[in-house]
């Protein structure tokens, strides 16, 4: 008989950024359930579900609801930055794992906590390394008002700056603000050949339907690209055909990825969350982290977190965006990054992919930011053409 | 205080109590922190870093020492602090461990820093005035036939009969405002001595 680990599982499925959460939720439970039907695991993993609904406040709530009162060692969750760190503390007096899926700004390293998600060498480098290149050398950033955004805005202005660029505006908006006009007439006005939009959830989706508005009217901006490190799959559907397609977005995973594991991984998420389910990085990254948990388990006692993570260090995960594996050093994951541009239909074209899994560096420390994509010596797809990211009526 | 309500600003406030310290609480978006009369500042980045655009700018002080509580060691928060001319920080989550420590210091450091900016503020008024006062002394020494050791204590003697600083007479005496030979008397003074 299977030993039972309970296991915490912490997203919010509603709230400004509910979208790209529910996907994450959905792709945790999906691992916990192929695990959990896989008999080389002596174990099952038992889901302890707690949503904080979007509410900044309630992750601690939650958290010491599983921590404390339930005596979970390993939680799986977390969107944002700040939800992160309200919980940490917990984590730390509990000597528990919080294991946190999402790609985030970096500069941290905690020993209560697994990184799963992309570092900055994976996102915003990549990125930007692409833009002053191909795209163009006037930058417009438009964000929203927390770390998120003030940090990438941060390294975008020393790229810019080290390439001879200039940066054209920096604009940000509350997490719920969806009131983008103002933003809009000052990109018109300013005509930046690319604008870097750190805006999250409704705000960002309100910002892209405006955009499109406005590029049907103003021929000044059929050449403006958008550029983002968290636009996805859900979120294209959510912002609508109309405006949805034409925009870059730089992540380890999209639901494209050529791979026989991602066919199946495509397949298994449909099978579970419908056939118009699309899996996105945010959903992928939950799935890992619940897989390489998993494998970590294997053979220690869950409990030990010190073993755990020892355990860990030594498992390779065949992921669906290639094989994921955590850096002892740093907490962080090797992943691969890749750039994609939107389609009307919801999904991506991938243009730039990584040969193989790049090394997380959550400080910046080995990576000058100029010439990653001639380093990594990956897949190049030419995006010299520039209709291919207009808007697609 | 510049913080937002939560566990931070709990600990915060009642580990200041216990110090003896009176708390002020500050709301970022009604009023600037500089009309507060305190005599320290605390400012969680999170809170004070928010857009003056989204009217949750603040209008830091710069003559009292500033604390920050940071959240985060993205660099963009560590410049943010810096800019703010803060004299020492916490970081976040806040545990009363370590307040006392970081407040004292930073008290220390202003202390210094205003100290040091008077002393570098006064040190250029005078680098400034040294071609003033070179020129006031070749006066003295030609009008009055004195070596040059004895035409700088003439001025320094001058002034301080006159209650002003040397580099203020040498002014006087360069502009014409004051003849040479109104000095005729501490040379004599001088030349006694001698």
């Amino acid at each position: 008989m299977k030993s039972v680990v309970p296991i915490g599982i912490l997203f919010s499925t509603q709230g400004p950024y509910g979208t790209v959460s529910r996907a994450m939720r959905d792709g945790a439970m999906l691992a916990l359930e192929e695990v959990n039907a896989d008999d080389r695991f002596d174990f099952r993993l038992e889901p302890h579900v707690q949503d904080p609904e979007g509410v900044p406040a309630a992750y601690l709530s939650c958290a010491q609801r599983l921590l404390r009162e339930e005596g979970i060692k390993h939680v799986v969750g977390c969107y944002t930055s700040s939800s992160r760190k309200e919980i940490i503390p917990s984590f730390e007096k509990h000597d528990a794992l919080l294991w946190y899926p999402s790609h985030y700004e970096g500069f941290e390293t905690n020993d209560n906590v697994i990184y799963t998600g992309a570092a900055p060498n994976h996102h915003v480098l990549p990125l930007m390394d692409y833009v002053l290149r191909h795209v163009g050398r006037d930058i417009y950033c438009v964000g929203s008002n927390y770390v998120w955004a003030w940090e990438n805005h941060r390294i975008v202005r020393e790229l810019t700056q080290v390439s001879g660029g200039r940066i054209l505006g920096e604009r940000y908006l509350q997490v719920h603000d969806c009131d983008v006009d103002r933003i809009i007439d000052e990109i018109l006005d300013r005509r930046p050949s690319f604008v870097l939009n750190m805006l999250i959830g409704e705000s960002s989706y309100a910002f892209y339907r405006a955009f499109a508005e406005a590029r049907r009217s103003h021929e000044a901006l059929h050449d403006t690209v958008i550029g983002s490190c968290t636009l996805c799959e859900p979120e294209l559907a959510e912002i609508g055909a109309s405006a949805c397609g034409g925009h870059l977005s730089s992540s380890v995973y999209f639901s494209t990825v050529e791979t026989r594991v991602n066919q199946a991984f495509r397949d298994a998420y449909r099978r579970r969350f419908g056939e118009r389910a699309v899996p996105c990085a945010d959903a992928e990254a939950s799935y890992n982290t619940v897989h390489l948990l998993a494998r970590a388990l294997t053979g220690t006692t869950p409990s030990e977190i010190e073993a755990v993570k020892r355990s860990l260090y030594g498992v390779a995960f065949a992921a669906p965006q290639g094989q994921v594996s955590v850096d002892s050093e740093n907490n962080h994951s090797f992943l691969v990054p890749r750039l994609g541009v939107s389609r009307s239909d919801g999904t991506f074209d991938i243009v730039r992919e990584s040969a193989e899994p790049v090394r997380p560096d959550p400080y910046l420390v080995w990576v000058d930011g100029t010439g990653v994509w001639a380093s990594w010596n990956g897949r190049r797809r030419e995006l010299t053409n520039r209709p291919r990211l207009r808007v697609i009526r | 205080m510049l913080c937002g309500a939560g566990r931070d600003r709990d600990v915060l406030t009642q580990q200041l109590q216990r110090l003896g310290i009176v708390p002020v609480v500050v709301d970022a978006m009604s009023e600037p922190v500089a009309q507060e009369p305190c005599d320290l500042v605390f400012i969680d980045v999170d809170v004070g870093r928010h857009s003056p655009a989204l009217g949750g700018g603040v209008d830091i002080p710069q003559d009292r020492p500033v604390l920050a509580l940071i959240g985060s060691d993205v660099p963009s928060a560590v410049e943010w602090v810096i800019e703010q001319g803060a004299c020492g920080y916490l970081v976040k989550p806040i545990r009363g461990t370590g307040i006392l420590a970081s407040l004292v210091i930073a008290c220390h450091v202003f202390e210094e820093r205003t100290t040091s900016t008077r002393t570098i503020s006064e040190l250029r008024h005078r680098l400034k005035a040294r071609q003033l006062v070179c020129s006031a002394a070749i006066r003295i020494i030609d009008v009055f036939g004195i070596g040059e050791d004895e035409a700088f204590h003439v001025l320094k003697i001058g002034s301080m009969e006159r209650r002003t600083t040397v580099e203020d007479l040498a002014a006087m005496i360069v502009s014409g405002e004051l003849s040479v030979q109104a000095l005729g008397s501490d040379v004599e003074a001088r030349r006694l001595r001698v």
